[in-house]
């Protein structure tokens, strides 16, 4: 082999190691369709009961050890974010028109090579507002293996009203936690 | 029954090792020959000009780490692994999706994004 050969064998190794490293993408998304169930009695759709909400918060669970909590759900807009639990618009502080009961479409992204990624969302009650305040409707998605550089869409998540001491209008419901 | 006639066979017809004649007799080469000057048939002539060219060509080979190549060829291989190891940790992750038409964009967030 000749001293050219060698040197085009290194630069030609060196150059494929960097296409294939830069073409490679380490992360894995999450595309989150979050929805909320309505009960039956339009708990979650008539704007007197959506008052009640005090927001609501998305957290993640990397094989049933949590590594996102608290995340408030806002809503990505031209002109910044919109909370989607809260009453936020200008007309009667509601929350934004459209909103319910498709609350929209979390990204999320992790650098995990393996494991499975579960998301919860909780909203609150707005008469127990504080560090105390209730969690009034909750839903989970199924564990989602991770999948490097692919994007997993969509994962459904749907939330329902919790029953319990702290909704009567629910009383053969577990509350949530 | 079979494996029985075959045994027996074969053991009828083995002849055991030390039963066998030794094909030709044994002389230790390194016995000293009567006469001084002869040498014994055990001692190689290591001066001999087959043994001499033999030895050159094997130490007339230089070791592979003095060439060049070899060299170069680990340091782009170091470079290499460096710089696969630590691109994925300093990579960021892609833009957010905005969603389609209908579509409510949400939180974006997650490893490889601002926080």
């Amino acid at each position: 082999m000749t001293t050219l050969s060698r040197v085009t064998c290194l630069f030609g190794l060196a150059t494929a190691l960097v296409v294939s490293s830069s073409a490679c993408d380490p992360y894995t998304y999450y595309n989150v369709d979050i929805t909320v169930q309505d009960d039956g009695n339009n708990a979650v759709s008539d704007p007197n009961t959506v008052m009640q909400f005090a927001g609501c918060d998305v957290s993640v669970y990397a094989d049933d050890e949590l590594i996102e909590t608290g995340i408030t759900l806002v809503q990505r807009t031209a002109g910044g974010h919109v909370g989607v639990c809260r009453g936020t618009d200008t007309a009667g502080g509601r929350p934004p028109k459209g909103t319910y009961p498709d609350l929209g479409i979390l990204d999320y992204s992790t650098a995990r090579s393996s494991g499975s990624l579960k998301f919860k969302v909780n909203i609150y009650d707005q008469a127990t507002a504080g560090p105390d305040q209730h969690i009034i409707v909750q839903g989970f998605t199924d564990a989602v293996p991770v999948s490097p550089g692919h994007v997993l869409s969509t994962i459904t998540l749907v939330a329902s009203p919790c029953g319990g001491p702290d909704n009567s209008s629910q009383p053969n419901q577990q509350p949530c936690k | 029954m079979c494996f029985g006639v075959v045994a027996a066979l074969a053991l009828a017809t083995a002849v055991p090792a030390w039963a066998q004649e030794p094909s030709s007799e044994y002389v230790d080469p390194t016995i000293v020959k009567d006469t001084p000057d002869e040498t014994p048939d055990g001692v190689k002539n290591l001066g001999s000009e087959q043994a001499v060219t033999k030895r050159k060509t094997e130490y007339d080979t230089p070791p592979v780490y003095t060439k060049w190549w070899f060299w170069a060829t680990a340091v782009v291989a170091t470079a290499a692994v460096v710089f696969l190891a630590v691109t994925p940790l300093t990579r960021q992750a892609r833009g957010c999706t905005s969603g389609g038409p209908g579509v409510i964009p949400l939180n974006c967030f997650g490893d490889g994004r601002a926080k």
